[in-house]
C-alpha cells in the first residue's frame, strides 16, 4: 500500500521542479542579455567629463550606505544626464565580500563602480584591481594633489590616505563616521556632574568612578563601559600618546610598535579606563554583547560608541526610553583640553581597471563630491568627504552628534596601517588576544611585545 | 504480477539447451555486461570532469604565486613546490606553526567525531525505546537543530555563552551547586573556547548520526533480538552480539564523514572566537584562511588544503579499505 | 527495575534530550519575537512579550521572493539530480558485481573527501566563462557537492533490502526491471526520503558559493537574505533570528510530511526482510 503512495510524491515533486524551472526561466538568460551590452567606451578614463556612453553602469554599493531614496535620487540624476545608460545598482553584503570581490573583479563582466570599505582598500589597490584615477582627481572633485597634507588636497586626510597607493589615486572618498562619548543626562544631573567639565582622561575616570558609587543599587552599573576588546578605542589611545599600531620604514616595509613607550602609555590609558569600574567582559568586543543594549537597560553611564548608536539606546520597554536622557560629547585626552584622534571608518569607491564604462563610472562617481552628492550624505548623518563640506555641518537638531564627530575628525584622525598584510593582521587580530592577556594578568610590556611579533609575521604580505 | 507474459523471460536472454546461439543473443550479452557501467556512468563523469576540473586547478595553483593581482591580471608566476615549503615548514612566525596547529587540530577532531559517534548511537538507541510521542518530539527537535543554518547557530550559542547576558550562565548560577557563574567567561581561554565549538558542532552533528542510526536498527529483523532474550541473553549481549554487527557498515561510515566533517570545521570555530583566544583556537582550516584567503594568498591556500586533503587520503585510505571490505561481506 | 519504572526512566531521558536539541532553536525563535531592548538581558526573558517587528523588517526586505524562488528552484533540482544519478550508481553497486567496482567505491569515497571550501578560487577559474552569474551553475556545485553523500547512504539502503524479495517476484514471472520497481523501490522510500533531507539541507544552507558566484539580488538564494541585516552600522540581530526562523521552517515541514512514511516504511522493509 505504500508504495502506491510514495510514487505520487515522486511525480509532485518533479512537478514542482519543472514548475519553477520554468519559472526562472528568465533570470536565468539575464546574463546572455547582459554580455554583450556594452558600448566601445574609452579605455583610459577621458579627462573631459562630457557625457560618457554606456547602456548599463554597474553600481554596488553595501547595505546601509544610502536610503533607497538618496541612491534612487544619484542614479535618477546620473541616467538624465546621460541618455541611453541605465544604472544597475545593486547592494551586496559585509559577509564574504573580499572574495566576492575578486572574483567579481576578474570575472569578464565586472562591476564598474564598487564600494569597498576603507580598511579593505589597500588590498585592491595594491593588486591593480582598480583603475587609475589620478589623472581624473580633480574632476572627482578632489583638488590637485595626492598628498594628503598638501593644502590642494580637498578631501578628509584619513579618506584619502585609504585611496591612494605607491602615490597614485586609485579610489575616491565615499564618507565617514567616528566615535564619540556617549553619556546619560540624566544620571549626569543627579550626580550633579557638567559633561563640559570632563575634559581630560583623569576626569573622566573621575567622573565614570563618581556615576558608578552613585548609581551602585544598579546590578552591574559601569560608569564608564568598555568591553576587554574594544581595539578601535585602544587605537585612539595610542595615538593620543604620540604611539602607532606600526610604522612604515623607509624601506615600505612595516613594522608594529605596540611596545613602543609612547604605545605602551595608551594602551595603559585603556587599562585604567577599564579598571575605573567597567563590568564588560574580558573576552569580547563591543558588539557582544552589543553594548547599545546595556545602555538601553541603564547599565551604562557614558561610553565610547559610533554616532550611529545614539539611535540604538533609546528604546521602548528599557531605561532608557527618551532621546532626552542621552548626550554626546568629544572624547577627552590625556591633555587636558584636548580629544583624542579617532579612528575614521569609512568607505570608498573603485572603479574596476577592467570596466568597459570607466568614463560614465568617473561622472557617476563624481555626483559624490557635488555639493548635491555632499548634502546627501549628510542627510545620511555620515561625515561627508570633502574637508571643507565636513567642516560646514548646518547647525540642525539633527546634526547635533554629527557635528561632534566631525569636529573630532577635524582636530585629529587616525587610521589602520595602510598595509598590504592589514586585513590578514584583523583576520585574527592580536591586538584584542592582547587586551584580554593584560586583563587577565599579563604585564603590559610582555603582551604588547608579544602582538607586536604576531603583526610583524603577516603585516607585509 | 503474473500478467507478464511469460515470453519476456526468453526476451531476457536467459541460457537454454533449445536457444540456439545467435547474433541476437550476443548482442543482449554485450549490452548486458555494460549495462553497469552505463549506469554509474554519470557518477564517473561528474567525478571525473566536474570535481576532477577543479581539482587539477587547485593543484595547479598550488604550484603558482596566486593571488588577487595573478588572478584579476591573469598572469601565471610558477613557484615550484614553495607553496608547499612555506606550509609545511614555515609557518609565519606570529602564528603557532604547522605540527602544532596539525596536532590541535586533530585532537579537536577526534573528541568531536568521538563525542558524536558515542552520543549519537545512544540517541538512536534510546528512540528506539521510546513511546510514539517522546520518539516524535525527539526527531523533531533535532531535526529542527540540524536545520539551523551554521552562522545562526554560532551566534545563538555565543549568546548562550555570554559571560554577562548568557543563559548558561544564568542557569548554572540559579542551580547554585556550582556557586555563582554570573562572570564566567567562557572565551577568555582556549580550552574553554574549545568546549563551547565542541557544544555546538557536536549539538548539530548528533542529530545526522542519531537518524541515520535509528534507520539502521529499524531494518533489523525484530525477531533476532526477540529470540535472543528469549534465549535469556542481556541486552548488553544482544547489543554486542546482534545490534552493533548490524550496525557496523553503517557506523564505520558515519565515522568516516564525521572525521572528515570534523578536520575541515572552519564556520564554527571562526564565527565564534576568530582563532582566539591568543590563538589558542586557530585549526588547519582557521589557518589556511588566515594566511591564504583573508591575505588573498590563494596559491598558499591551495596548497594548505591539498596537504589537509592527503593527510587525510593517507591516514584513511586503510579504514577505506575496511569500510570497503565490511560493506562488501554486507 | 520494573518494566514500567524502566519505560518512565527512558522516556524522561527522550524528554531531556529533546529539551537539549530544542533548546537554541527556541532561544532563536523566543528573540525573534523580542523587541530589541528584550533580547540580552541579566534575567533572562523565557517568554517575551511577543512582537512581530522583526519578521517585518525580515520579510520587507527587498527581493525577499526572488531569493525564496531561487532557493526552491536550486535546493530541489539539486535533491532531484542527485537522487536520480545517485540511484544509478547505488543500485549497480549494491545489486551488480562488475569489474572495478571496489576502485569505483573507492573513488567516490575519495571524492567525499574534496575540500569544497577550498575550491571556491578553482571553481570560480572554471566557471567564469560561462557560469558566473547565473543561476544552474549553483545546482551542478551543490549535485557535486551531495552526490557522493548520496551514493554512500542509497547504496546501504539497496544493499539492505534482501535481493530474495526481487526474486520471488521474478518468479512469479516479473521481468527484473518490475520487480525492482514494484517490491524494492518502494521499500526504499524512506531510504531516498532521508537521503534527500541531507541534500536538500546542503543546498538550502549553502551560502560561499551563493553569495560569491551571483552577482546580482535577483540571482541570490536564502541564505545571502540572512545575513543581508548586517549593515556598517551593525547587525540587526532581531531580523537576523526572525529570518533565521523562518528560513528553518521549511526543512521542519518537510521533515513532517515526510517522517511518517520513513518510518513506517523502514518497519514495513524490516518486517518483510
Amino acid at each position: 500500500m505504500r508504495k502506491s503512495k510514495f510514487i505520487p510524491i515522486v511525480f509532485a515533486a518533479m512537478l514542482v521542479a519543472s514548475a519553477c524551472s520554468s519559472s526562472s526561466a528568465s533570470p536565468t538568460a539575464a546574463p546572455a542579455t547582459q554580455g554583450p551590452a556594452v558600448t566601445q567606451a574609452p579605455a583610459t578614463p577621458a579627462p573631459t567629463p562630457a557625457p560618457a556612453t554606456c547602456t548599463t553602469l554597474t553600481v554596488w554599493a553595501m547595505p546601509g550606505s544610502f536610503t533607497d531614496a538618496n541612491a534612487a535620487a544619484l542614479n535618477t540624476s546620473f541616467e538624465e544626464a546621460h541618455p541611453g545608460c541605465v544604472v544597475n545598482y545593486q547592494i551586496q553584503q559585509w559577509d564574504g565580500i573580499v572574495n566576492k570581490l575578486t572574483t567579481a573583479l576578474a570575472s569578464n563582466n565586472p562591476p564598474d563602480v564598487m564600494e569597498i570599505g576603507n580598511t579593505q582598500a589597500i588590498t585592491f589597490e595594491a593588486a591593480g584591481a582598480l583603475a587609475d584615477l589620478t589623472s581624473s582627481r580633480a574632476a572627482l572633485g578632489g583638488g590637485t594633489s595626492n598628498v594628503s597634507s598638501d593644502p590642494g588636497q580637498l578631501w578628509l586626510a584619513s579618506l584619502n590616505d585609504a585611496s591612494v597607493y605607491n602615490g597614485k589615486l586609485f579610489a575616491v572618498p565615499f564618507y565617514a563616521g567616528d566615535r564619540i562619548l556617549v553619556y546619560r543626562k540624566d544620571l549626569f544631573k543627579k550626580s550633579n556632574i557638567d559633561i563640559t567639565t570632563i575634559t581630560s582622561k583623569d576626569k573622566l575616570i573621575a567622573a565614570a568612578k563618581k556615576l558608578k558609587a552613585d548609581n551602585a543599587s544598579v546590578t552591574d552599573f559601569s560608569g564608564l563601559y568598555l568591553p576587554g576588546q574594544n581595539w578601535y578605542a585602544l587605537m585612539q589611545m595610542i595615538w593620543d600618546n604620540g604611539g602607532q599600531i606600526a610604522t612604515q620604514g623607509a624601506d615600505g616595509k612595516w613594522a608594529a610598535s605596540l611596545s613602543s613607550p609612547a604605545s605602551q602609555k595608551g594602551i595603559q590609558d585603556y587599562i585604567d579606563y577599564y579598571k575605573a569600574g567597567s563590568t564588560g567582559p574580558k573576552d569580547n568586543d563591543e558588539a557582544n554583547p552589543p553594548e547599545w543594549t546595556l545602555f538601553n537597560q541603564g547599565k551604562v553611564g557614558m561610553m565610547i560608541a559610533n554616532g550611529w548608536e545614539m539611535g540604538l539606546v533609546v528604546a521602548k520597554g528599557g531605561v532608557v526610553t527618551d532621546a532626552a536622557q542621552v548626550g554626546a560629547a568629544k572624547i577627552p585626552s590625556v591633555n587636558d583640553g584636548k580629544t583624542v584622534p579617532v579612528f575614521l571608518g569609512g568607505s570608498v569607491i573603485g572603479i574596476a581597471k577592467n570596466s568597459k564604462n570607466q568614463a560614465a563610472a568617473i561622472d557617476w562617481v563624481a555626483q559624490l563630491s557635488a555639493p548635491a552628492g555632499q548634502n546627501l550624505m549628510v542627510g545620511e548623518g555620515w561625515i561627508p568627504s570633502l574637508k571643507q563640506y565636513a567642516a560646514n555641518i548646518p547647525d540642525t537638531p539633527a546634526n547635533v552628534t554629527l557635528k561632534i564627530q566631525a569636529a573630532e575628525a577635524a582636530a585629529g584622525s587616525g587610521f589602520t596601517p595602510n598595509a598590504t598584510g592589514w586585513a590578514a593582521v584583523e583576520a585574527n587580530n592580536p591586538i584584542k588576544a592582547m587586551l584580554t592577556a593584560i586583563l587577565t594578568g599579563a604585564t603590559v610590556d610582555a603582551a604588547a611585545k608579544a602582538a607586536d611579533v604576531k603583526i610583524n609575521a603577516v603585516i607585509n604580505g | 504480477m503474473t500478467r507478464t507474459p511469460p515470453k519476456d523471460i526468453a526476451h531476457r536472454g536467459a541460457p537454454g539447451p533449445f536457444v540456439a546461439p545467435s547474433r541476437y543473443r550476443n548482442r543482449a550479452r554485450i549490452i548486458h555486461d555494460l549495462l553497469p557501467y552505463l549506469a554509474i556512468l554519470p557518477t564517473l563523469v561528474t567525478f571525473i570532469v566536474l570535481l576532477g576540473y577543479p581539482l587539477l586547478l587547485l593543484l595547479e595553483t598550488s604550484m603558482q604565486k596566486f593571488g588577487l593581482y595573478e588572478i584579476i591580471n591573469h598572469v601565471t608566476t610558477w613557484i615550484g613546490l614553495q607553496n608547499y615549503h612555506d606550509v609545511l615548514f614555515q609557518g609565519p612566525a606570529g602564528l603557532p606553526d604547522f605540527l602544532t596547529v596539525l596536532f590541535r587540530t586533530t585532537v579537536f577532531m577526534l573528541v568531536n567525531v568521538s563525542l558524536t559517534i558515542v552520543l549519537g548511537t545512544l540517541v538512536a538507541l534510546l528512540l528506539e525505546r521510546l513511546n510514539k510521542w517522546v520518539r516524535l518530539v525527539l526527531t523533531a527537535a533535532m531535526v529542527l537543530a540540524w536545520a539551523m543554518p551554521v552562522v545562526t547557530g554560532a551566534v545563538l550559542f555565543q549568546w548562550l555563552f555570554d559571560s554577562k547576558l548568557g543563559v548558561v550562565n544564568w542557569a548554572i548560577s540559579s542551580l547554585g551547586i556550582f556557586g555563582d557563574y554570573l562572570n564566567h567567561s567562557w572565551f577568555e581561554t582556549g580550552l574553554t573556547t574549545f568546549g563551547v565549538v565542541t557544544v555546538l558542532i557536536v549539538w548539530q552533528a548528533i542529530p545526522f548520526v542519531a537518524l541515520s542510526l535509528y534507520a539502521g536498527l529499524l531494518s533489523i529483523p525484530k525477531e533476532l533480538p526477540e529470540a535472543a532474550r528469549v534465549d535469556g541473553g542481556s541486552e548488553r549481549q544482544i547489543f554486542r552480539h546482534i545490534t552493533l554487527p548490524a550496525l557496523a557498515p553503517l557506523l564505520m561510515m558515519l565515522t568516516f564523514l564525521s572525521v572528515i566533517w570534523d578536520f575541515k570545521v572552519f564556520t564554527q570555530i571562526y564565527a565564534m572566537a576568530q582563532g582566539g583566544p591568543d590563538q589558542q583556537t586557530i585549526t588547519l582550516s582557521v589557518y589556511s584562511y588566515i594566511v591564504g584567503i583573508a591575505e588573498q594568498k590563494y596559491g598558499y591556500a591551495a596548497a594548505a588544503s591539498v596537504v589537509m586533503m592527503l593527510l587525510l587520503l593517507v591516514v584513511l585510505i586503510p579504514y577505506i579499505r575496511r569500510m570497503i571490505r565490511s560493506l562488501e561481506e554486507q | 527495575m520494573s518494566r514500567s519504572t524502566r519505560r518512565i526512566v527512558l522516556n524522561g531521558l527522550g524528554i531531556l534530550a529533546s529539551f537539549f536539541f530544542a533548546f537554541p532553536v527556541y532561544w532563536m525563535v523566543n528573540t525573534a519575537f523580542k523587541s530589541q531592548e528584550q533580547f540580552q538581558t541579566y534575567t533572562p526573558i523565557f517568554i517575551p512579550t511577543p512582537t512581530l517587528d522583526n519578521f517585518t523588517r525580515a520579510l520587507n526586505q527587498p527581493h525577499f521572493l526572488d531569493y525564496v524562488r531561487n532557493s526552491v528552484f536550486v535546493s530541489v533540482t539539486t535533491v532531484l539530480l542527485a537522487l536520480i544519478v545517485g540511484f544509478l550508481a547505488a543500485v549497480t553497486l549494491a545489486r551488480v558485481r562488475f569489474r572495478g567496482r571496489r576502485s569505483f567505491l573507492l573513488l567516490v569515497a575519495v571524492a567525499q573527501m574534496a575540500p569544497f571550501e577550498a575550491l571556491l578560487i578553482p571553481i570560480f577559474l572554471a566557471i567564469k566563462d560561462w557560469g558566473y552569474n547565473w543561476v544552474p551553475t549553483l545546482i551542478i556545485i551543490y549535485f557535486i557537492f551531495t552526490l557522493p553523500f548520496t551514493i554512500w547512504s542509497l547504496r546501504g539502503f539497496v544493499a539492505g533490502i534482501p535481493v530474495d524479495l526481487e526474486e520471488a517476484a521474478m518468479v512469479d514471472g516479473a521481468t527484473r526491471f518490475t520487480a525492482f520497481w514494484r517490491v524494492t523501490l518502494p521499500l526504499l522510500a524512506p531510504g531516498l526520503v532521508a537521503t534527500s533531507i541531507f541534500c536538500f539541507i546542503t543546498a538550502w544552507n549553502e551560502y560561499l558559493f551563493a553569495y560569491t558566484f551571483m552577482s546580482e539580488q535577483t540571482h541570490y538564494t536564502l541564505p545571502v537574505w540572512l545575513v543581508s541585516f548586517r549593515t556598517f552600522l551593525g547587525t540587526d540581530w532581531g531580523a537576523t533570528m526572525a529570518a533565521s526562523t523562518l528560513f528553518t521552517l521549511p526543512v521542519l515541514i518537510f521533515f513532517l510530511v515526510v517522517q511518517q512514511r520513513m518510518v513506517g516504511g523502514l518497519t514495513t522493509g524490516a518486517v518483510k526482510g
